[in-house]
Formats: C-alpha cells, structure tokens, sequence
C-alpha cells in the first residue's frame, strides 16, 4: 500500500507563503516527526493531508488518494489528530464520543463498540468511559483524541503537536500510548511537534521546516535531542532565521 | 440523531425553561385575541378566531425558529468547540452530516411546536378541526414546511460555516418571514406591493394550509404543490451551496476558525 506522497506543495494565506514547495514521503510503518519553529508549516501540512485545508500547487496522496480531487478517498486511509483537546462532545461520555465518530468512519454500530472499548483501554481510559469528557483531563482527552484517531485502525496517522497541552509526566504517557501502538500496528505516521525528546523517541525520521521549506531531513537513528537541536538551529539559521531564539526549541528533560 | 438527544436531554433545565416560554407566549397572543378586531380574520373563513389563526401560524414559526435557531447554533458550537474541523476529516460527506444534524433539529423543533398547539388547545381552549381528511392535510403541510425549513437551515449553515456567525441573518429571515408569512395577520393587510411578495413566499402557501386544514378553511391544492415544489427545489441548492462554503474555508485555511 502506498503511503503519503507530498511534491512540491505549496500553499499561501493572504501575504503569508505557508508551504513552500515540501516535498515527503511517509511508509507504513515509518514514524516522522515534522519540526520546525512556530509559523514554520507544520500544522497546514498535516492539515492539507487531513483535506481541511487545500494546497495550492503541487500534489499530495494518501494511500494514492488525492487530497483534493479524492479527499474522501484519502480520508478513509487516515486517522487524524489535529485541533486541541476539546475537539469532543464534552457533554458525553468518552465511549459514547466513539461510538458516534465509529458511525462516521462507516464501522457497524457493534464493531464500533467493540473498537471503542478495545482503544479506550489501550489509552488506558477504561475507568472513565463512561463519564462526560467534560470531567476529564487534559491528557485524558488527549488520549481520547489519539483513540479516535485510531477508531477506523487506519494504516496512517497525522498527529498534530499532540502532547502540547500535556504536563511532562502525561506526555510520556502518551508517548508510551504511541510508541505500543505503532509496534502492533506498524502503522505509517507523520507527526508535528516542537518537542526534540519527543521527535527523537518515536521517531525513525525527522524532517524540519523554516518559513515553509524543508531545510533538514535526517534519520532519527543515532541522534539524540542535544545534536538534534544543534542540527535543528544551524539549519533554522542559515536559511536565513537568524531571528530564531533557542528557546523556541523546546527541550523537555 | 443519538449523539444531538443525549447532548440535548443533557440541558434539563433549557428544556424545561422552553416549554414555559411557549405558554407565555400563547397567553400572549390569547390575551391580545380579546382587543383584535375579529371582522378581518372572519373573512378568512376560519374557526378559532383570531387566537386560533395567531396560535397556529407561531406553531409554524415556532418549529422555522427552533430549527433555524438550533442548528446555527449547533453549528456554531462545533466550529468553536473544534469537533467541526474532525468532523470533516472523517470519510462522511459533509452534505450528509449537515443534512442529519438538520433532520435531528426539524424533529426537536415540529416536537416544539405541537407541544405549542397542544398546549393551546388544552390551556387556552382552542379548538380545532381534526377529521381524519384535515388531520392528514396538516401532516401533509407541516412535511412541506419542514422540507422547506430543512433547505433554509442547509443554506444558513452555509453562511454559518464562512462567515462564522450568523445571528443577525437568521434573525433577519425569521423576522421577514413572521412579518410577510401571515403568522400574526393575514397578508391582505400589507400594502399591495408587499402583500404581492407575501403571496408569492412558500413559507406563507405553509402557514395558510397548515392553518385552513385544521381551522375548518379552504384548502389551496395548488399552495401545497408550490410548496413541496420550493422545498425540492431549494435543499438541492442549498446542499450545493453548502459543498461550496466547505470548499472555501478549505481553500483560505479557515475551516477550523471561528
């Protein structure tokens, strides 16, 4: 099965060149972590490959699905991970969330169910299926969000800047939660994140972004959070951010 | 439909603030019944005087209003709670979920308004005509209008998805329709350039069938066929128009906006 295949994409919001001209491939079983400052592209690639945003040049499949002319198409070979924490229905409970999203990805209502409770104990969520989401935690809907993502057991996954809201200690859950998902599953996954521990953990590529251009792409095996960063900023630098501050790169001990 | 009930019965105490709102509004209008000069809607050929021709076009906006009303605002809380843009990652067409979330609120708001002309029959001593032939012309009706409302609530969400709030335009098109639909006076009363416009609306060819069948008045066949004609007119535009709104905010990255 084909993964996901970017060339040349480009993509500008008024006087702001978002993308310009990445190019990408993600394997199924491949992780790659999408770096870059704020502002670099991260979050409207992944959103052009998740179809809620549209390119405007270039090419972009899923699966051979093109995200524009066959977005449904692409769709049904994703799971999808974007927004913040609150993207559920917080006056229902976590499983119930599920079950409807399990409806939309075409599951039968009982292998929906099934799903749900099967994913909802990966997440380590069994305990509070059956409350609102409106009385979890941020990590708790950040794993919910993660399970819905892998509700239609997609072979590729898009995960944007998951662990953002999470305390250190949730994120390392989290993380855990990924990495024995992608052992079973071995599924393709492109994520972005400002976190080098975390690129480098879960990883087996990273790829960082500047002003909407690729400017790095190495292989995650052997390097560790420190070279990375180093890496990260020579090259952040000399395309020509020299405005970059070393604390926009965040390091989590 | 499950997932917008269990959220809905979540608000126990909307529900119920709802429902007393719906009396005081018939009582309203039961009370104003009293000073109205009754000559004008006689010759409208319908029992239940004015409080009954009143009652019965608020059933009718009452459902318009609701479902308008709620799926604006339904669609405005996914767009600010973030489950619209997971919404549309999902492999369901877009048309498909705003058309279910639509038949959800229709069903809500009709539930509404019968729960309007129960309580005016039952409070306020309406009586209306309800032989197996008029009950059936009203179900007949009350389809056409639903149909009707379902393409009006498709194209608001349209601007609701681009313009990201869209209070004042459904506050405009639930106005323009109380004041031009016959729901509080017969259009006859308008000045004829308006009273022209008021004719030619498939809300009022609705709210005139719906009333005329369970108020012992003529029935206009060809009012009715207008009406499902509008209806299977408008909700395929409106559907097209929605599928546009998507693919715009797709195209300037504002899906996820609000």
């Amino acid at each position: 099965m084909d993964g996901i295949r970017l060339r040349d994409i480009r993509k500008r919001f008024g006087s702001v060149q978002a993308l310009d001209g990445v190019s990408l491939d993600v394997e199924p079983g491949e992780v790659v972590a999408l770096l870059g400052p704020n502002g670099a592209g991260k979050s409207t690639l992944i959103r052009i490959l998740a179809t809620t945003v549209l390119p405007d040049s270039g090419s972009a499949t899923v699966a051979g699905h093109d995200v524009v002319r066959d977005a449904m198409g692409a769709r049904r070979f994703l799971g999808v991970m974007i927004g913040d924490e609150r993207s559920h229905y917080w006056r229902i409970s976590g499983l119930r969330n599920l079950a409807f999203f399990g409806a939309l990805f075409g599951l039968p209502r009982s292998e929906a169910a099934v799903r749900s409770e099967r994913l909802l104990d990966a997440v380590g969520l069994t305990d509070a299926a059956d409350r609102p989401v409106l009385g979890y935690s941020s990590g708790m809907r950040a794993r919910l969000s993660l399970a819905r993502a892998l509700l239609p057991d997609p072979p590729l996954l898009l995960l944007d800047e998951p662990t953002r809201n999470l305390d250190p200690l949730a994120a390392a859950g989290f993380r855990e939660s990924v990495s024995e998902l992608i052992a079973e599953r071995q599924t393709g996954i492109l994520f972005a994140t400002h976190d080098l521990h975390e690129a480098v953990a879960i990883s087996t590529r990273v790829l960082v972004l500047s002003e909407g251009r690729p400017v790095l792409e190495e292989s995650a095996s052997g390097l560790d959070a420190v070279r990375l960063e180093s890496a990260f900023l020579d090259a952040v630098r000399s395309h020509g951010d020299d405005e970059v501050p070393s604390d926009q790169v965040v390091a989590r001990t | 439909m499950r997932r917008d009930f269990r959220i809905n019965i979540s608000y126990r105490a909307s529900f119920a603030l709802q429902s007393v709102a719906i009396v005081f509004q018939l009582a309203l209008f039961f009370y104003l019944s009293r000073v109205v000069d009754e000559a004008v809607i006689a010759r409208q050929g319908l029992s239940g005087g004015y409080f009954g021709y009143a009652a019965l076009g608020l059933a009718l906006l009452t459902i318009l209003q609701a479902s308008l009303g709620s799926f604006s605002f339904k669609l405005r809380e996914e767009q600010t709670t973030g489950t619209f843009e997971a919404l549309m990652t999902t492999p369901t067409s877009p048309l498909l979920i705003v058309l279910c979330s639509a038949v959800y609120e229709l069903i809500r708001a009709t539930v509404a308004g019968l729960i309007l002309i129960g309580a005016a029959v039952a409070l306020f001593g309406l009586r209306l005509v309800l032989d197996p032939g008029s009950i059936a012309t009203a179900v007949v009706a009350l389809v056409g209008c639903l149909g009707l409302f379902a393409s009006l609530g498709v194209a608001v969400a349209a601007f609701t998805v681009v313009i990201k709030r869209a209070a004042a335009l459904l506050a405009l098109v639930i106005t323009g329709l109380a004041l031009l639909g016959g729901v509080y006076f017969p259009i006859e009363v308008l000045p004829d350039p308006i009273e022209q416009v008021a004719s030619a609306l498939p809300f009022t060819w609705g709210v005139d069938v719906f009333r005329a069948s369970l108020l012992g008045g003529d029935i206009d066949a060809a009012q009715l066929a207008g009406l499902f004609a509008s209806a299977m007119l408008l909700l395929p535009l409106a559907l097209v128009g929605f599928a546009a709104a998507v693919r715009r905010v797709r195209r300037t990255g504002t899906l996820a906006q609000y």
